[in-house]
């Protein structure tokens, strides 16, 4: 059968992820030491692992509420309200996803139509492009630049608004970049939303881990956004929970209705399992999320001190778990540089370009790897550096 | 610091080099505060925390309870610091509740315990009564979990 042809094109036209094919060359390999992750290399907190235990034991095996369990929202609304300073109210602002991955899919389809321009700042998270095309809107990209730290500058969004744009993406901190943007720079970017009647999807899922400045800083704070911003904030880097799945939106009761409209019908409820240990990691779980980002912090400091001395020039990234350091000076095109660094050392970092073109020149090293691998794979990059 | 005091705590094989990367501190700073603290007493040693079960030469540790009388004056203190004293007692804390001395011992063998608390312990003038515990199976040793979380392979690249 000829499935190109019964595929939709939709889905035809979406290119292979670059982290895909990066992945397919390290898988095999041994002794390689990933730097490639995206995830922390934490467990989750044994408290958390104990509340979803419990709830199996006591037979919560049922679906739950389409919005999520009702106790967890009112934990999710006390948590935003607290590391925000942002309140929603948990019966019809607050809707529990399957991780912000799901979150961010349902916003999309939620607000999109055919044609409708979405608007996001690269490099960023991979799933941000294919997500806008499945949801039959156009993709506009705006490339962020190392010298503003990869934070989107509002004057590049006026660019490139027309009649069409309608949705705004931002993310911080970013993944890849681990970028931040400062309240002034929020404060630019919201203006023009609201001259624009742009909405935002503000990607939270990195805020707890900001080590420079403010954590909790939102655009939804800035004057005139919370009515048109959705909130995505979900579990799985701060609480370490990626295998949870784990997410929430917030956001007015028209655009929580819309998307909770799509997840009833795709996805029924979020797992419940999921959502008892979610509970315990909002109410018990902030000190270990204190003391795994005393961990990051630590180890971003070494990881970048250590690749600015062996001439992998980079920022300081404010938050998540990973440096972008730039390679252009080495000759090599990003993909080139992986992919040598992998076969020489068998250290694994991704080509910035899996983030977007505006990537090239850079690599994505993720730092959410124990102390000691770190180390032995600092000492590899650099030995392969100082031999090119 | 806390980082510091965690790490002397709960990880083996550490220098000064080790621990001043992985507490963010300089090597300097790390020999400093442990200089510190060795003087002020907070750190009294640097022990290997031993998995015992592993060793070829078995030792056998017990638990001991025991029931003091307090003394006119002293209260427990001087009892205490005499039972703590003898080599075969690795540890000796004053509780609340039902017993007053909980003592962590260690010998060659079974006897060598039974002999501990027969001949020497409850011959001590003011040990009213003993209970001997024995450890079947240790599942966490310092705080080092001795069945720990399954290497669970996380893929190498994720987005
Ligand atoms: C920026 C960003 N958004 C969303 C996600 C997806 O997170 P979740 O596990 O909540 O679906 C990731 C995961 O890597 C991410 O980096």
């Amino acid at each position: 059968m000829n499935y190109q042809e019964k595929i939709s094109q939709t889905v035809g036209s979406i290119p292979r992820s670059g982290i895909r094919d990066f992945f397919e060359l390290v898988i095999g390999r041994e002794d390689v030491i990933s730097l490639g992750v995206g995830e922390p290399d934490f467990q989750t907190p044994w408290n958390i692992r104990e509340a979803a235990i419990y709830s199996l034991e006591k037979g919560q095996t049922s679906y739950t509420s389409n919005l999520g369990l009702l106790s967890l929202r009112k934990s999710i609304s006390k948590y935003v309200e607290n590391f925000f300073g942002l309140t929603y109210d948990p019966q019809n602002e607050v809707l529990v996803t399957v991780g912000v991955s799901e979150a961010m899919d349902l916003a999309l389809r939620a607000l999109c139509n055919p044609g409708d321009e979405v608007i996001y700042h690269e490099p960023c998270y991979v799933s941000y492009s294919p997500s806008v095309v499945m949801a039959h809107a156009v993709p506009v990209v705006v490339a962020t630049k190392k010298e503003d730290g990869f934070a989107l500058q509002a004057e590049d969004i006026e660019a490139v608004i027309t009649p069409r744009s309608k949705v705004l993406i931002l993310n911080y901190p970013t993944n890849p970049t681990g970028a931040i943007a400062s309240k002034e720079e929020l404060a630019e970017i919201a203006k023009v939303c609201v001259k624009h009647d742009l909405i935002v999807l503000a990607d939270e899922i990195y805020s707890e881990l900001t080590y420079e400045g403010e954590a909790g800083l939102s655009i939804t704070q800035m004057p005139g956004m919370r009515e048109r911003t959705i909130l995505l904030h979900g579990f799985s880097k701060a609480f370490a929970m990626t295998g949870f799945r784990m997410g929430y939106a917030c956001a007015p009761p028209e655009l929580i209705e819309a998307m909770m409209k799509i997840h009833q019908y795709a996805m029924l409820c979020a797992p419940i399992t999921s959502q008892a240990a979610a509970i315990e990691a909002l109410e018990r779980g902030i000190p270990a999320v204190e003391k795994m980002k005393e961990s990051y912090e630590i180890r971003r400091n070494y990881m970048v001190k250590r690749l600015n001395e062996m001439g992998l020039d980079c920022h300081l990234p404010g938050g998540a778990f990973y440096v972008f350091p730039e390679v252009t000076r080495f000759g090599l095109t990003s993909h080139e540089f992986a992919l040598k660094l992998l076969e020489q050392e068998d250290v694994a970092a991704v080509p910035g370009t899996a983030f977007g073109a505006c990537g090239e020149g850079f690599l994505r090293c993720c730092y959410a790897t124990a102390f000691d691998q770190l180390e032995v794979a600092l000492d590899r990059i650099e030995r392969f550096v100082g031999n090119l | 610091m806390d980082e510091l005091l965690h790490l002397i705590q709960r990880s083996n094989f550490q220098t000064v080099k080790t621990l001043a990367k992985e507490a963010g501190l300089t090597e300097e700073e790390v020999a400093s505060q442990l200089k510190v603290w060795k003087e002020n007493g907070t750190i009294l040693g640097q022990p290997y925390v031993v998995n015992k079960d592993k060793l070829a030469v078995k030792k056998v540790n017990a638990l001991i309870e025991v029931k003091i009388k307090p003394e006119a004056g002293g209260g427990y203190d001087r009892l205490a610091n005499r039972i703590a004293r003898f080599d075969q007692v690795i540890s000796c804390s004053l509780f609340s509740g039902d017993y007053d001395l909980l003592l962590e011992v260690e010998l060659d063998d079974n006897l060598g315990i039974a002999t501990f608390v027969y001949d020497t312990l409850s011959k001590i003038g003011g040990v009213i009564s003993t209970r001997t515990h024995f450890p079947l199976k240790t599942y966490k040793l310092n705080g080092i979990c001795l069945t720990d979380d399954e290497d669970t392979e996380r893929l190498p690249v994720t987005p």
